[in-house]
């Protein structure tokens, strides 16, 4: 089986929202993925995106938010209303025969909000105190260190609010938000599962099939890029026994022509256990539990990055083992063994990313967030079975080079 | 309905395997019956860092993972506090590979010194990073030692201490091995699309000759009952208090069991809750609320855990849970609130069993508790339950006496 198998049935609704359909797995369970391109890109301040998303199903034009949650837990649903740098989502499972109920309350969510001001009091009150926590892991801030290296204070992509910027935000600010970028012409919807497709397709159209998009909707507020000057940034946490790393640089999007090959270069570095940096860092040297690169596609950018925490003791020299495992990848071309373990490796993660109806739908949503086609993962199966070792050579001269490499480290001085 | 077949062999080992052709993977998954629990009180981490060491090098396969890399497959494992599980999930024409090492690492295990010096390490900086480098990372480590005096659910899985770890020798990880990791102390579980009998005819072929093994008895000390209610006060810098409480309730081969679990649901399981509703969205007094068992073998935890709101100090909120929680006795569920949580767990079920994964180890850790069959059976277990055992198991489970309660404060106020 290859991705090209499991192509999804492509329809659209009268208005002309795509619905991807996956129909798979043996149970009688269902996925609903509904996806907006309305992340924290297309915010005007700080937590906007966010908020709308968690707001959603506090509440409607119809019902309190009390009855949302009685209707989806007497029902065994469960929702997840997420978002990220580029995108938000819905995404809910239902048992097949609740499909009725469950589409039409997602609809009700999507479309008719009511953001009811004591719930959305008690959200931030619940995110503000959330925020403190999470502010206080060192892997967080390294995380954010790391973006706002690589995109500066304010852009979207830069990660930089802070406390005072749950004061600043409004109820209004959340209705705006809602208003410019849910809706009809901004949605796409992937469902995956086991269920009657005919009756889900009439019944998409009733709910979502008719125009909503109101005049002026939205636009990204344009906050140019401003890349640290300083490589080197460290971010001071009083008495932590660790020290979070985070190594790498800005690059490109999903679909730029070095991706696919990219992703290999990025599995023999640290994309997954058997990867040079974790043999070399965890399993020969022990400093930490856990070392990974990641190879990240942004809608509008992207960027490499390693991760890992190191006991404080050993943070020097887990850097100088990260510089040495690039310098060596700069150097001397991937013998074919390694490189054939990698192939093999990443087709069986391919194989397991197509595994089973959530896990597909998954997948496909990943095409939808970055606007790509399904022959994406053609291309990428073509550069797992065809790149060789001396291009993966010159890709590590062009994007692993040691001194390209920004270096934030979170952890006690 | 998940169908499956089982058989065991001479040696002991049960195998069971589930068929799913809507798959073109599988999953080979072994569960062995030992877990922290067995651990020497000396030697706490010990079942942890074996599971570690599994991956080091077994009787005739130096590398593991290059082997399961080759093969296109992933693993990884976890130990509990009663048991060590091992999943491999690869394409099904390489089922054979995934036994052939399973088999292996249950033959024999072939670690280096420095190896083990290695994992150690590794595993010394998991529990940093796991327990000491998060805020309310350490709080399993107040909460065991204050719920259990006897049992070695005292201690968590990770180790008491770091110094239990540092201590362990190679010498005393290969006893346990050898105490514990024979045929007859596992479970083998294939699912996926694959052949029942095929696979019993490789289960034959590679785990047959495995030698029986002397199995080590497990008598586990029993927790008395408790007379009084205990409770531990810490201090620490982080940025909100935070209330645990732990009822010592029944063990996972009750019929009580069942009942508590709905109550866990009835309290805090989703927004819709009782807890939830009240304490959080209506009262505003927590920011975030929680109800579950632990799920153990022997007698578990049913644990309540809530974060005060900024400026709501921990007496009140605590205070206010617990009228919460006796409000279950005062205002027993209605048929439609008790209906609603056992929608919910059987619909939690059925996403579950969308995966082999899952599958597979469900079906391993049933058959453990005595029928692999309970992977079908517990739905109905759960239906019969009404209003009145919830109120009765409600009433004995609160006592007071019985709860163990931690009050986790915002500050560095001396302890």
């Amino acid at each position: 089986m290859t991705p090209g198998d499991v192509r999804p049935d492509i329809v659209r609704l009268k208005n002309g929202i795509p619905v991807f359909l996956i129909r798979a797995g043996s149970q009688p369970v269902v996925r609903l993925d509904l996806t907006f391109s309305a992340g924290a890109w297309w915010q005007s301040k700080p937590l906007q995106a966010s908020l709308v998303n968690a707001m959603i199903s506090e509440g409607t034009a119809k019902r309190p938010g009390r009855e949302i949650a009685e209707i989806l837990d007497y029902h065994g649903a469960y929702i997840n209303a997420s978002s990220d740098r580029d995108n938000a989502f819905l995404t809910i499972y239902f048992l097949a025969r609740h499909m009725d109920i469950i589409l039409s309350l997602a609809a009700e969510m999507i479309r008719e909000p009511s953001f009811p001001a004591e719930e959305y009091h008690a959200l931030m009150d619940r995110r503000k105190q959330n925020f403190l926590i999470e502010k206080s892991k060192v892997g967080n801030l390294a995380r954010d260190g790391f973006a706002c290296a690589l995109f500066g204070p304010g852009h979207p992509y830069g990660r930089t609010f802070s406390r005072q910027d749950f004061d600043n935000i409004l109820r209004e600010d959340i209705i705006d938000f809602h208003s410019r970028f849910y809706h009809s012409r901004n949605c796409k919807i992937v469902v995956s599962g086991n269920y009657d497709e005919k009756a889900l397709l009439s019944r998409l159209d009733e709910l979502f099939g008719d125009k909503w998009d109101p005049p002026g909707i939205g636009e990204p507020v344009k906050v140019g890029k401003r890349p640290s000057a300083e490589r080197h940034i460290f971010v001071p946490k009083k008495d932590a026994v660790q020290s979070a790393l985070r190594i790498g640089h800005e690059t490109f999007v999903k679909s730029h022509p070095d991706y696919p090959q990219m992703l290999v270069l990025n599995n023999l570095l640290g994309g997954h256990f058997g990867s040079r940096l974790m043999q070399n860092i965890r399993e020969k040297k022990g400093y930490t539990y856990g070392i990974g690169s990641v190879l990240a596609g942004l809608r509008n950018s992207g960027f490499l990055v390693i991760v890992s925490e190191v006991g404080t003791g050993y943070h020097k020299a887990a850097l100088k083992e990260i510089y040495r495992e690039l310098d060596k990848l700069c150097s001397k071309p991937v013998s074919e063994r390694e490189l054939k373990l990698t192939r093999n490796q990443m087709l069986g993660d391919l194989l397991r990313d197509f595994d089973g109806p959530f896990a597909r739908a998954e997948s496909i949503r990943t095409l939808i967030e970055h606007d790509l086609e399904i022959d994406f993962y053609d291309r990428i199966i073509h550069a797992i079975n065809t790149v060789t070792p001396a291009e993966l050579l010159e890709l590590a001269n062009k994007y692993l080079s040691p001194d390209s490499m920004y270096e934030v480290v979170a952890g006690h001085e | 309905m998940i169908g499956f077949k089982r058989k065991t062999l001479e040696n002991g080992l049960r195998v069971i395997i589930h068929e799913d052709d809507s798959t073109p993977m599988a999953v080979v998954n072994l569960l062995y019956d030992v877990g922290s629990s067995d651990e020497d009180p000396e030697r706490t981490g010990s079942a942890h860092l074996l599971e570690h060491l599994m991956f080091g090098g077994s009787a005739n396969i130096p590398s593991y993972d290059r082997v399961v890399q080759r093969a296109g497959g992933e693993n990884n494992a976890f130990t509990s506090n009663d048991i060590t599980n091992y999943y491999l999930h690869l394409p099904a024409a390489n089922v054979e590979t995934g036994m052939w090492l399973e088999s292996d690492r249950m033959l024999g295990l072939r670690f280096t010194r420095k190896g083990f010096d290695i994992q150690k390490n590794v595993v010394i900086e998991e529990f940093k990073q796991r327990y000491l480098n998060q805020p309310y990372g350490d709080i399993w480590m107040l909460l065991r030692p204050l719920a259990y005096k006897v049992h070695p659910y005292k201690w968590p899985t990770i180790g008491m201490d770091i110094s239990h770890i540092e201590k362990i020798t190679l010498e005393e990880i290969e006893r346990f091995y050898y105490e514990h990791y024979c045929p007859s102390n596992a479970i083998l579980c294939i699912s996926g699309n694959v052949k029942a009998g095929h696979c019993f005819g490789l289960a034959e072929k590679w785990f047959g000759p495995i030698e029986k093994r002397k199995k080590t008895g497990r008598r586990l000390p029993a927790e008395p009952p408790r007379s009084r209610p205990l409770k531990t006060d810490v201090s620490r810098d982080v940025p909100a208090h935070e209330i645990v409480i732990a009822y010592n309730m029944c063990a996972r081969n009750t019929p009580l069991y069942y009942v508590h679990d709905l109550i866990s649901d009835l309290l805090a399981g989703g927004k819709s809750s009782r807890l939830y509703r009240h304490l959080v969205m209506e009262k505003k007094l927590l920011t975030g609320v929680n109800a579950y068992i632990t799920g153990d073998r022997d007698p578990g935890l049913f644990i309540v855990r809530g974060r005060p709101a900024d400026g709501i100090s921990i007496e009140l909120a605590h205070g206010e849970i617990l009228a919460g929680i006796g409000d279950l006795t005062d205002r027993p569920p209605s048929r439609e609130e008790l209906d609603k949580v056992k929608n919910k767990l059987e619909a939690t079920r059925q996403y579950m069993h969308s995966d082999i994964l899952h599958k597979a180890i469900d079906l391993s850790y049933q058959e453990l508790l005595g029928d692999a069959e309970g992977i079908n059976n517990e739905i109905a277990i759960y239906r019969k339950i009404t209003p009145g055992d919830i109120l009765e198991a409600a009433a004995s489970l609160f006592e007071p006496a019985n709860s163990s309660t931690l009050f986790y404060r915002s500050g560095q106020l001396p302890e």
